[in-house]
């Protein structure tokens, strides 16, 4: 079709009136043909402006509400991502837990900070998500008993089940090869929690330190051994402590009173100097 | 995590239709918020038009409102006042969903009343919608009322009722040059009438 045909199809083609056929012609030609193009853009422009002629109806109020919802639950999805590695961890070490820590009790405590976190979320969408805020409202109930007997040292791992941020440790060439150490702490950057899979038993008398290190200096935060290769180990950064700008793991005679890793680090992430 | 909503709005009250669309960018559920507000009515009224059936509109405004949450780059302001461009996204996907179901609404079985008012009385307005969407509708309205009977009716069925020029000449029972002929002639005494609402479209 020349340019003369084609221009008689515009105007129908601008309102979806064409045949597949006639679509067909308009959609090779302009593909070719600027001025042709130029004339569909005006058809077009104009066939949009009618949409808005129509009689104006209410929508039911229901739509708006299943639209926040599923837009929230979009953003869970974030959330919940960003959230994960925690959880994956707590999974693995969760039955090391930390001496003298019910493990289930630990994994129930994190879990009920990530349900409080969830049941914030869907607060809002009350309308639509009512039952499943009850729902989870049971669970957390439920979590919340276990929660009312923890101690101290479990309340930072209650406070890492929200926001956190995570790095993985850079393992020194004489740890084994599969070795890997993270640390997750909270936003506020006073607890946190080093998790561990595939380390090795220490030596013989010695055990693990971790360590902070603050304005060039550093300061033991927890000692511990692995349970089959995985530690979970929640650290609180003293109050009045400068918070640290790096993490660290070394092997450490535990009867000797130290002030720095007498080996050097085995495992150290650095934290950034912006807090 | 709980917000007032009335002051939330408020606030992105004063946002117009494109800064909010830059927040979805950022999956800013308030702004998200806002232009559902603004616009919920109008595209659930535009496929209502189009789908005839008030579940199937639903649906069909949850998902133009979902992509938009979710795929917010599908909008540039090259393509348009951010209005303009919703509203024939909805028709275009509504106009779709009435051909692949083959659900259209019968022409002949549409009542008298509703024949006459395939486009909307000067009266109808939406609250929510801007004061300058508003009077652009006006000036739709006007246009099309201005339209011969005839021409506009043709037009009509073709946008809102998703019907070929071919299919349309087979209800109208008019040869199809008639109908073509209508339809070249209707859309360009409309570009005519609407010119200074179209230099206002461009990006």
């Amino acid at each position: 079709m020349d340019c003369s045909e084609i221009r008689e199809l515009l105007d129908a083609y601008a309102i979806s009136a064409t045949s597949r056929a006639e679509a067909d012609s308009v959609e090779r030609h302009v593909a070719d043909c600027v001025r042709c193009w130029e004339e569909l853009s005006k058809a077009q422009r104009t066939a949009a402006l009618l949409a808005l002629s129509v009689p104006m109806e209410e929508a039911p109020p229901a739509i708006g509400a299943r639209l926040m919802a599923e837009a929230r639950r979009d953003l869970a999805g974030i959330h919940t991502e960003r959230r994960a590695p925690l959880l994956q961890r707590l999974r693995f070490g969760w039955s090391t837990a930390a001496a003298g820590l019910g493990a289930a009790s630990v994994a129930a405590l994190a879990f009920a900070g990530f349900l409080q976190a969830q049941v914030n979320d869907l607060r809002d969408e009350n309308q639509v998500l009512q039952s499943e805020i009850s729902a989870a409202t049971v669970s957390l109930a439920q979590q919340n008993q276990a929660l009312a007997s923890a101690s101290e040292t479990q309340a930072s791992l209650i406070r890492l089940a929200g926001e956190t941020t995570s790095v993985e440790m850079t393992t020194s060439p004489q740890a084994e090869e599969e070795v890997s150490v993270a640390y997750t702490w909270s936003t506020d950057h006073r607890s946190g929690v080093v998790t561990c899979q595939d380390l090795a038993d220490p030596p013989e008398g010695k055990v693990y330190q971790v360590w902070f290190s603050a304005g060039g200096s550093r300061y033991p935060a927890a000692s511990f051994t692995p349970e089959d290769g995985s530690c979970l180990i929640a650290v609180d950064v003293p109050d009045g402590w400068r918070e640290p700008t790096g993490v660290g793991i070394s092997l450490e005679d535990p009867e000797a009173v130290a002030n720095h890793p007498q080996d050097g680090w085995l495992a150290y992430a650095y934290l950034g100097s912006g807090y | 995590m709980s917000r007032d909503v009335s002051q939330t709005e408020g606030l992105y009250g004063d946002l117009n239709d494109e800064e909010l669309m830059e927040r979805l960018g950022y999956r800013d559920l308030t702004a998200f918020r806002a232009l559902y507000g603004r616009y919920g009515n109008l595209v659930y009224s535009t496929v209502y038009r189009v789908l005839r059936d008030a579940h199937l509109a639903e649906d069909m405004v949850q998902e133009v409102f979902l992509r938009l949450w979710r795929k917010p780059e599908s909008y540039t302001p090259s393509r348009g006042r951010f209005a303009t461009w919703l509203t024939s996204v909805s028709r275009n996907r509504a106009v779709d969903e009435v051909r692949s179901r083959n659900r259209r609404y019968r022409y002949e079985a549409a009542s008298p009343e509703e024949q006459k008012r395939e486009f909307a009385g000067p009266e109808a307005d939406d609250p929510a919608m801007t004061a300058e969407l508003a009077d652009q509708r006006r000036l739709i309205l006007a246009a099309l009322a201005n339209l011969p009977e005839d021409q506009r009716k043709t037009i009509e069925l073709a946008y809102f009722g998703g019907y070929t020029q071919q299919e349309i000449a087979e209800i109208l029972d008019q040869p199809l040059g008639t109908v073509k002929t209508r339809i070249r002639l209707g859309m360009q005494k409309l570009r005519a009438a609407l010119t200074p609402e179209l230099r206002l479209e461009r990006g």
